[in-house]
């Protein structure tokens, strides 16, 4: 009797044995660490469902995590470790634009396929065959935001934005298309990441005779920024951006959250079956609502996978033609159409508005000039 | 591969710990500044190499415009002593990232990305460790020399070596700009490393660890700062495994050894 | 300048002041007694603004949560003066100085090891408007502070503590010679300065509605540069110091904007004082 036991787990081990190792970089600890955790809950959420329904090319996904601490000498270190020592089919790079610009060359170097979550910065895919990003660019995003200003019809625009690359290329797309659509800066300012006092900028941006607000930020700034301007009387529409996009804010910001829209990719009212059930399985795993850097997760793990489907193998250069081939892909974080040569999605946005206490959909945006990078 | 990468990354770091130890350790100023210089030097190098420019060029520039800035501080240091100065090299440590962030030509906010490594990989190598046996010389030259003792005298106590002739402006200014230049070729070779460069990569937190390292490691010697560079710069790399718990062994780590073992691992007890 | 304006301005600046101060004052009564930079200081901040959140979300009560976060504060400052920065006193100053450091970095993630590293909300006071611009928790923290100061001034000048206090930091060895109990003077400073950080510490969180494993970080560096600025060790000095700092980065914000590095300004600025004025503005000079 013993010795079935003794094969069966010899043969489970074997089995166990055929896994398909996915590297996986995010920030664990440090300033990111809530970003970090969002991702790889919605990684690890997507790599669960690929393993229930038969792993990817028969094998179990297994996911190798480094904290890199959004920082690039760490980041750099462990994407050469995943490559080398942990031999990697693929890498998510969950993490902030500084540690994947460092991530990101050498992936391509070696031939590893990269995908970079939510990251923003351009040169992350720039020039690099191997290297691919699930998010929006901020260019693209900030074009979106001019469109709903002008939608909301406004003439007179505020911009306020946070001092780093996410939000200086919000800001240069929202100009641009603002310059298009005929609307007027009338205000315009930055502020260091981190920052929780703006009432002394909110002050002087309310005596400017602005009709909308398009400020940049991540929920932690933006929550403080939507609640001093309440508590300053600055009535007018604010329009943020993915970097709203979390339980958090709505929870931070308190009744001050009512009315504020955002461009993001994470449509909550969503017919699409994958939204709805990554909304929905996140929600159970956690207890808390979804945010768009855990769905970017998801989705980025979910169209690698598709890719290694349609490649029939773990090839580097395999894969890369598998992504560059898919075609009108519901995603979680949005229907990507296609990916450019460059390695970025061209893929749909949607504008989100609190409404009650939740993010609902307010209108979708599938302009193609508006979403071509 | 891996393993040459996390090599080189502790040379650098060797590099940066020699020469604060220069500054710190035998000149006895305190200098919590000292990624200012690492960064000018990488931003100075880097900018040249993505232009095209030959390495050594690119690393004399460097060095040249970190031991300006060197000098600088120098000057300041001779008019502060202990906390004052130790704050005013964090003062100037941000100073000098809010330069980087808020200038466009370095990139700003964006950083500056796409450096190239002007060189081959193996000649990468070869250079970094000529470079750094060169900093291993210099540093104990100058440590066994008169201008050591100098050094050390002057740390041990400012007074008594004026009292003696030693010129205390001189040996300080030398001090910095020995340092400094080390420092801004180090941040060259960084430059030329990660391909990737933004402000707050040369922050406060940084001259930190550098200061940490040079302290957990030991004061003064030779092989105190490069234990305390390969230890502490290593660590991410080797707790690895511990996935979310790096940040507070390290910070225990700091404690723990200055509680327990102030001189450093390798350090005299004086 | 409208009057909205400027009461919206000023009601900020002093509020914001107001918790520098806080902070900043325990930072100055430890160095001018030991002359150790405890930067610590702001781990502790942070302890006592979890200890005040999980104590308000536990009862509901802003006081419960003030008189927690104080009292936990306060036993971390005394564990951490007697295991850490007596035993070092001997040593050179940049032990005590990067152990410091290392104990805040530590903290840090302990609380976000033990806490998650969301931020937490502390909806203690709702941000609305009082007299004019000036909203409710504006006012508070204004008021609270002043009774803080007072009961510190009542406590420095009035008491037999603060005599020893002033005594052991004009010269430690005279006290030491008058009898001046050198190791309970420390322990006592060390106890207020990290009431007082832990208190500052609840009230920030519910200023801006965020307790977060890293909210030390910007009053590490703050701090030095106002204690600094208030002259090391003068307590009143750093007190107005931080009032200043806090009214003049609300007018240099709104009207400069951030387009001139708000901390390279800052920071330029502190070691020209540095340079030129090293007791600080508030000081008279002393070396």
């Amino acid at each position: 009797m013993r010795r079935v036991w003794f094969v069966l787990f010899w043969l489970l081990g074997a089995a166990l044995a055929q896994v398909a190792k996915v590297g996986v970089l995010a920030p664990l600890s440090g300033p990111a660490a809530a970003d970090g955790k969002s991702v790889l809950t919605g990684i690890q959420i997507a790599a669960d469902e690929i393993n229930a329904s038969g792993g990817l090319l028969g094998r179990r996904i297994e996911l190798v995590v480094y904290d890199d601490q959004a920082d690039p000498r760490l980041a750099v270190n462990f994407a050469r470790r995943l490559i080398e020592l942990d031999k990697v089919a693929f890498i998510i790079g969950g993490s902030y634009s500084g540690a994947s610009l460092a991530a990101s060359p050498v992936a391509n170097e070696a031939r590893v396929p990269f995908i970079a979550a939510y990251a923003v910065h351009p040169d992350i895919t720039r020039g690099k065959a191997y290297a691919f990003r699930m998010g929006l660019l901020g260019p693209t995003q900030g074009r979106v935001g001019a469109f709903l200003a002008h939608h909301l019809g406004a003439k007179r625009v505020a911009i306020l934005s946070i001092q780093n690359d996410f939000g200086r290329s919000l800001e240069q797309g929202f100009r641009d298309q603002a310059a298009k659509l005929g609307l007027e800066v009338v205000f315009s300012e930055v502020y260091p990441p981190g920052n929780q006092n703006f009432s002394p900028l909110l002050a002087r941006l309310k005596a400017s005779g602005a009709q909308v607000v398009y400020a940049s930020g991540y929920y932690a700034e933006a929550a403080n920024l939507v609640r001093q301007a309440k508590s300053l009387g600055l009535n007018i529409p604010i329009i943020g951006q993915e970097g709203y996009d979390s339980p958090k804010f709505i929870e931070l910001a308190g009744p001050a959250a009512e009315g504020v829209y955002i461009t993001t990719t994470l449509d909550r009212d969503s017919r699409s079956a994958e939204v709805q059930g990554f909304l929905r399985k996140y929600q159970d795993r956690t207890g808390i609502p979804a945010d768009m850097v855990g769905a970017s997760g998801y989705a980025a793990l979910k169209v690698m996978a598709q890719a290694v489907q349609r490649a029939g193998s773990f090839d580097g250069q395999a894969i890369r033609r598998g992504l560059l081939g898919l075609i009108n892909i519901e995603t979680a974080v949005g229907k990507v159409y296609f990916f450019t040569t460059e390695g970025d999605p061209v893929k749909s946005a949607t504008v989100q508005v609190v409404k009650n206490g939740q993010f609902r959909r307010f209108l979708n945006v599938t302009d193609l000039a508006l979403l071509k990078p | 591969m891996y393993v040459v990468t996390i090599f080189q990354l502790l040379l650098i770091y060797g590099l940066l710990t020699l020469s604060l130890n220069l500054v710190v350790g035998l000149a006895g100023q305190v200098n919590l500044g000292h990624a200012a210089f690492f960064g000018v030097g990488a931003y100075v190098g880097g900018t040249l190499l993505k232009a095209g420019s030959p390495f050594l060029l690119a690393l004399a520039a460097g060095g040249v415009a970190a031991t300006a800035l060197g000098l600088v501080l120098g000057a300041v240091s001779l008019r502060l002593r202990g906390d004052y100065l130790a704050i005013a090299t964090i003062a100037f440590n941000f100073a000098v990232v809010a330069a980087f962030l808020y200038t466009p030509y370095f990139g700003g906010a964006y950083g500056l990305s796409g450096i190239p490594r002007g060189m081959a990989p193996g000649t990468y190598l070869l250079a970094l460790l000529a470079t750094f046996a060169l900093a291993v010389f210099i540093h104990e030259r100058v440590r066994n020399s008169e201008s050591g003792y100098a050094f050390v005298a002057l740390r041990d106590s400012e007074a008594a070596a004026e009292a003696i002739g030693l010129s205390v402006a001189r040996f300080k200014l030398v001090a910095f700009a020995l340092s400094t230049a080390l420092a801004g070729v180090a941040g060259v070779f960084y430059a030329a490393y990660i391909g990737t460069l933004r402000p707050e990569d040369f922050g406060f937190p940084l001259s930190v660890t550098l200061m940490a390292m040079l302290v957990v490691g030991g004061i003064g010697g030779l092989w105190g700062p490069i234990l305390g560079a390969f230890l502490l710069g290593g660590f991410a790399q080797a707790f690895a495994f511990v996935h979310d718990y790096q940040a507070v062994l390290y910070g225990l780590l700091l404690a723990l050894v200055m509680r327990y073992r102030p001189q450093g691992i390798l350090g005299r007890t004086s | 300048m409208d009057l909205f304006t400027l009461t919206a301005l000023l009601g900020d600046g002093l509020a914001v002041g107001s918790i520098y101060a806080l902070t900043a004052l325990g930072l100055t009564l430890v160095y001018g007694l030991l002359r150790v930079l405890h930067v610590a200081h702001a781990g502790v901040y942070a302890v006592g603004a979890y200890a005040g959140w999980w104590a308000f979300r536990g009862t509901g009560s802003f006081v419960l949560a003030l008189g927690t976060s104080a009292v936990v504060a306060a036993l971390v400052g005394l564990f951490l003066e007697a295991w850490f920065y007596r035993p070092l006193q001997s040593r050179p100053p940049h032990v005590a100085l990067i152990g410091s450091i290392g104990l805040f970095l530590a903290v840090g993630d302990l609380l976000r090891i033990l806490f998650g590293p969301y931020q937490q909300s502390l909806p203690a006071l709702a941000p609305t408007p009082v007299v004019g611009m000036l909203t409710t928790p504006q006012l508070f923290v204004v008021a609270a502070t002043a009774v803080l100061l007072l009961g510190v001034y009542l406590l420095v000048e009035q008491t037999r503590l603060g005599l020893g206090w002033r005594a052991m930091a004009q010269d430690a060895q005279t006290a030491a010679a008058l009898e001046v109990d050198l190791p309970l003077m420390s322990r006592l400073a060390f106890l207020a300065a990290s009431l007082l950080a832990g208190l500052a510490g609840v009230l920030v969180g519910a200023y801006y509605n965020q307790v977060y494993p890293t909210m030390g970080a910007v009053l590490a560096y703050k701090g030095l540069a106002i204690v600094v600025l208030g002259g090391l060790g003068n307590l009143w000095g750093t007190v107005a110091a931080a009032l200043l700092l806090g009214l003049l980065e609300s007018l240099a914000v709104a009207y400069l904007g951030n387009r001139f590095p708000p901390e390279g300004v800052a920071f330029v600025a502190l070691i020209l004082v540095l340079l030129f004025r090293p007791q600080g503005l508030f000081s008279r000079a002393r070396r």
